[in-house]
């Protein structure tokens, strides 16, 4: 686990998640008007990826009667900062919190410096070995934020984080404007910008998006996000393409078998790519190993195009865990004893804070994610020993056109979930049924009531180990 | 919940346990429960790592509970005297909810 010492972070990016309900109560609390800045400490912990680093806010210990004074600007006592760091938990980082009066990232002024430089820096790394974040909140709800990290003694400095995700029935994302700039809008983007306009394309391209899986849905999902313009992807996939792979992979052909999925979708999204300044990452792994998770707690929003129920299960803890969303789709083709097709479903749904846990959707059950992570579904004698209604759930039967309906809804739902436009993402989970040919759709539903998914919300838990 | 929150509810309800490895793998025993039919049993569960806690689909039970091979039973990784009772279990897991699915296994295999 990394620390407070700067050259920990050789190389690595930052970046702040917070839920929508966690914002929401810090904004009632910081904006006091146009003439009035406030502030607040808070509580965050570290969820490390292979390249990125991001504090995820859990909690708010607002400012009792004396313990900050307000004169236009503000400051805080010292007995503030004492209660703060008496009452972290464990394993936590401090946050200090302020407004500002105006909109947009904000730098900071000489006196914003001094108080997260001079008087916060040294004391909290000393008491929770993490770094002390800064936090500012712009009159139009952006957020800028920043650690300071130890680079010799008695001195700290400064790195901005790239961006700030809020996440809930939307994600809103703050970008720092030089870390992660207005990108330049391609000629090859204009019909798309057409549809949903510059500023939700600005937001859309900028995002760090994963893709796990890149067999029949993901390799879909993958040229589209580059087709549409997305800057930074990352392919996780453990698996090769065999031949059995080809009626369903898009770009892959029967030169590509033996080669690994993700490299093939790297080059089919290179071809494909629209976007001015293109990265792509491959990690040629399962996303339940260290180097897996390592890579998509790099991102802000996961695509999940595995069938396998025991990786959905890792998304789904990540996705509240980590504060990171997940888009997740699946298909069910029903045949009989005879091998005659009974039904065909489908179905999207977008996964996080705020929304129903694929669990709570009935899109996986527990016990076959357990029996995924203890190898049985792989064993040939347990499945033989299974219900027909459960082999068919294992059958994994799938049609390229199938896939293709897939990867568009889940393209459509990210857009939605960024943009805020139910026009495009629709109101909520949907439910294809192709007899009679109908999609269902509800508005987007939460939690049961005890899901273990809502416990572990901003706790940067591990589900694998 | 985590598996130190099932450790420290079966310590609470006062019921005796101990780890056992098997190889690489680690199984907590849960040792007597008193059942109906007038027998005692001992049940293991695998430990798994990660949080939220994801419960293996079995329960491991020492002695036999049913004749082997109904009831969904396996030969059990422990040891020829315990069986593996295949035994799904959906719901979220607390302490509590996973020791009433102990009882309701055993009561009812």
């Amino acid at each position: 686990m990394k620390g407070y010492q700067l050259r920990e972070y050789e190389g690595i990016e930052f970046s702040v998640a917070l839920t929508a309900t966690l914002d929401r109560e810090l904004v009632q609390h910081i904006d006091k008007g146009p003439h009035q800045e406030d502030l607040c400490f808070g509580y965050w912990r570290p969820s490390p990826g292979s390249g990125r680093f991001t504090a995820v806010l859990h909690q708010v210990n607002l400012p009792r009667e004396g313990e900050r004074s307000l004169h236009g600007n503000v400051a805080f006592e010292s007995d503030y900062l004492l209660r703060v760091l008496d009452e972290c938990p464990a394993g936590s980082g401090i946050v200090l919190i302020h407004s500002h009066l105006g909109p947009g990232w904000q730098d900071m002024s000489c006196d914003d410096i001094a108080a997260e430089r001079d008087r916060l820096a040294g004391v909290v790394a000393s008491r929770t070995h993490l770094p002390i974040l800064g936090m500012t909140w712009g009159t139009d709800g952006a957020w800028s934020a920043r650690f300071w990290l130890r680079a010799a003694r008695h001195e700290y400095e400064r790195r901005d984080v790239t961006a700030v995700r809020v996440v809930g029935k939307r994600l809103r994302m703050s970008y720092h404007p030089l870390l992660s700039p207005l990108p330049l809008i391609a000629g090859s983007q204009e019909a798309a910008v057409s549809v949903w306009g510059e500023a939700a394309q600005h937001d859309l391209v900028r995002l760090r998006v994963a893709v796990v899986g890149l067999g029949s849905v993901g390799s879909i999902v993958a040229e589209t996000l580059a087709r549409t313009g997305i800057q930074h992807l990352t392919f996780v996939d453990a698996d090769t393409i065999e031949l059995r792979n080809l009626d369903r992979t898009l770009g892959a052909g029967t030169e590509d078998v033996g080669s690994e999925k993700v490299r093939v979708a790297e080059r089919n999204a290179r071809r494909a790519g629209t976007a001015s300044e293109f990265d792509v990452r491959m990690v040629p792994e399962r996303v339940q190993t260290p180097a897996g998770l390592a890579a998509i707690l790099n991102c802000d929003v996961i695509i999940c195009c595995v069938d396998r129920p025991w990786p959905r299960h890792v998304l789904n803890a990540v996705s509240n865990g980590h504060l990171i969303p997940i888009i997740d789709g699946g298909i069910l083709a029903v045949v009989d004893a005879k091998k005659r097709l009974i039904h065909i479903d489908w179905r999207i749904h977008t996964v996080g804070p705020e929304r129903a846990c694929l669990y709570c959707l009935d899109a996986i059950r527990r016990s076959d994610a357990a029996l995924d992570r203890d190898g049985k579904l792989d064993d040939p004698d347990y499945i033989a020993g299974l219900s027909a209604e459960d082999r068919a759930r294992f059958s994994r039967r799938n049609v390229f056109a199938f896939s293709l309906s897939v990867a568009s809804h889940e393209v459509l739902q990210l857009v939605g979930l960024v943009t805020g436009n139910a026009r495009i993402g629709g109101i909520g989970p949907q439910h294809f049924h192709a007899y009679p040919g109908r999609m269902d759709v509800e508005p987007t539903k939460a939690c049961q009531s005890g899901c273990d998914m809502l416990e572990i919300t901003a706790t940067t838990v591990n589900p694998v180990e | 919940m985590t598996l130190d929150d099932l450790d420290k509810h079966l310590i609470a309800i006062g019921r005796s346990v101990e780890d056992k490895t098997v190889g690489t793998d680690v199984y907590t025993v849960i040792k007597g429960f008193a059942v109906s039919n007038g027998n005692t049993y001992d049940v293991a569960v695998k430990r798994t790592g990660g949080t939220p806690w994801l419960p293996e689909a079995a329960l491991h039970v020492h002695p036999h509970r049913v004749p082997m091979g109904q009831s969904a039973s396996q030969g059990s990784p422990l040891g020829g005297e315990w069986q593996y009772l295949s035994r799904r279990f959906e719901r979220a897991p607390t302490a509590q909810s996973f020791v009433a699915h102990i009882l309701t296994v055993l009561e009812c295999p």
